[in-house]
């Protein structure tokens, strides 16, 4: 007992910080203080979490841990797995050992199912996934649905954290009829889960045209995102130039960078300008928004102008340039308006 | 070149005012300088709060705004909330309410703590929002204590800034030793601003206020301006 104990302390210990094949796994103890040697562990795949109990036996600590897995009961024969004979409590990795070979043994389970469609298309859709790094396949219960998860890396040259790009691309085949695949992108959550909230918000997927596969479909996926990156950090360049130019901000849009406002205050008038920037910046010229301040109670106007000079083509600088002259041609106006 | 700074998220805030109703903010000293004849302080200080929440609500939609008033004890008003109309109708309900010559800061301090318990526990890392006090005092002659030192807790999100609106200085009463209470109290990034009688550089000061925390140079530091210069 002392023995599963400990291996218990070591795995409660990091439980949730331990990866399998680059995964982050849950491991939770069952609540049942009369055997303290079961588990419960979850393990993120394809898009859903897969629990499985492990059973340790606290009266034989040398004997490998047994364990029910809920559904697919007959993906893997316990007794196939070599790591399960080479069972050692000694050795911190065993337990992992097994892990990693069970996730393995599932996979392939759901690859092979997903494969035994005799539709001629599900067949080319499916095994040219299957030739995908890192794509995990879970076929329904019933048989009525295939979902394929494709892991995509979205290289940005200029972000300096290299786990920018953990999305994950979904799609979902209905096997009785022809449909086209249901189509969804998901992300890990991790550092840059924030940012990948805003950029995929409200963000459309590339169309499928009729024909379309699924496999020529996922490098316009993979040239969406890097847009939005790409774009993202014109937007975010731009603030650091608008900063540069017009000194302290009073608060930027810090996750899309899409709005940075300023206090000025010139002779005879104080006011606030906002900044913003469209998400196909610098395709479109940023807004400039004015009001003076005070505000008062129902006066709250403001100036808005986006037709002031302005190119595409232009560097960042000479955009803020143009931009600081198109302000001080409005403050006779902001004037007029904070006199009203 | 300064904007080689790292840009940091805008967090939404909670941002708790609290305002000192003490009867000094019946005064008339900005009344020179205000359109409206009759405007007192406490009218200046809801004009300027209106003015931040305003502005708040458009760079970011999520950031609250709670309330409560001193005079020698705290009185909570207002849970923080986003609904803008619904906070600053309490605003508008503030009146004085007579002379007070004590008010231990310590109790403001603990009364938020009490009320939003989140912000003893808070940390940066995955915040939902950081948290703001904004202190606005008016009395020239009653020097605030602190009973207990304010200790925020070390989470990087707690902020106390400080908006101090005083008579003149004269023999009678000590804006001085009040101001100098004041910047006492300072996480490291706090904003105290006074002013007696410009109320351009009043609500100036307010918008200033609305400077994020989280991204917002130190006071001495702040600066904007619409001149060229070379970068």
């Amino acid at each position: 007992l002392k023995r599963i104990m400990e291996i218990e302390r070591t795995y409660q210990g990091y439980g949730t910080l331990l990866s399998i094949a680059g995964k982050p796994f849950k491991l939770t103890k069952i609540e049942d203080l009369r055997t303290p040697d079961r588990f419960t562990i979850r393990i993120p795949y394809c898009l859903r979490s897969v629990s499985w109990h492990i059973l340790f036996n606290s009266d034989e600590p040398t004997i490998p841990p047994d364990f029910i897995f809920e559904e697919e009961e007959d993906f893997i024969n316990l007794a196939d797995l070599s790591s399960i004979h080479h069972w050692d409590p000694s050795n911190p990795q065993t337990l992992t050992d097994i892990f990693k070979e069970l996730l393995h043994a599932y996979g392939l389970y759901h690859r092979k199912e997903a494969l035994s469609f005799p539709s001629e298309r599900l067949q080319f859709e499916m095994s040219t996934l299957a030739e995908v790094a890192g794509a995990e396949f879970r076929v329904s219960k019933d048989r009525t649905e295939i979902y394929c998860c494709v892991p995509l890396s979205v290289e940005t040259s200029n972000q300096p954290d290299s786990s920018v790009g953990s999305i994950q691309l979904q799609f979902t085949f209905r096997t009785q009829d022809g449909r086209i695949p249901d189509k969804r992108l998901s992300h890990h959550s991790g550092p840059n889960a924030t940012m990948w909230d805003n950029l995929l918000q409200g963000n459309k997927l590339p169309i499928w045209t009729s024909d379309m596969c699924c496999i020529n479909y996922i490098p316009l996926v993979k040239d969406m995102l890097k847009d939005l990156v790409r774009d993202m950090m014109h937007r975010r360049n731009m603030t650091m130039h608008l900063i540069e130019a017009f000194g302290s901000a009073l608060e930027y849009d810090g996750y899309n960078y899409q709005k940075i406002s300023f206090c000025f205050d010139v002779p005879n008038l104080c006011f606030v300008a906002t900044f913003s920037l469209p998400m196909d910046f610098p395709s479109k010229q940023p807004t400039i928004t004015v009001a003076p301040v005070p505000i008062k109670t129902g006066k709250e106007k403001t100036l808005v102008n986006n037709s002031y000079p302005f190119s595409p083509r232009w560097t960042f600088p000479e955009m803020v340039r143009r931009i600081r002259v198109a302000l001080l041609d409005m403050i006779s106006d902001i004037k007029k308006l904070a006199n009203e | 070149m300064e904007a080689e700074k790292e840009l940091t998220p805008n967090t939404p805030e909670k941002i708790i005012f609290c305002v000192d109703v003490s009867a000094e903010v019946d005064s008339l000293d900005f009344a020179k300088t205000a359109k409206k004849v009759g405007m007192t302080r406490l009218d200046c200080i809801k004009t300027a709060i209106r003015t931040f929440v305003y502005l708040k609500q458009k760079m970011n939609s999520e950031h609250q705004f709670g309330l409560m008033y001193v005079t020698d004890v705290p009185t909570w008003v207002q849970d923080p909330t986003d609904d803008g109309e619904l906070f600053l109708r309490k605003v508008n309900a503030l009146q004085s309410r007579g002379d007070f010559k004590s008010l231990d800061l310590s109790s403001v301090f603990e009364l938020v703590g009490e009320r939003i318990p989140e912000v003893n526990t808070t940390t940066l890392q995955g915040a939902n929002f950081i948290y703001r006090i904004i202190f606005i005092y008016s009395r020239s002659n009653v020097r605030p204590s602190l009973s207990q030192p304010w200790e925020p807790h070390r989470s990087g999100t707690v902020f106390f800034d400080a908006l101090y609106l005083h008579s003149k200085q004269t023999k009678d009463n000590c804006p001085q030793d009040v101001y100098d209470f004041i910047t006492e109290i300072d996480n490291g990034n706090a904003y105290h601003l006074e002013n007696s009688t410009s109320l351009r550089k009043f609500y100036h000061h307010a918008v200033q206020l609305t400077a994020h925390p989280l991204q917002r140079t130190s006071q001495n530091s702040y600066k904007t301006s619409l001149d060229e210069h070379s970068g």
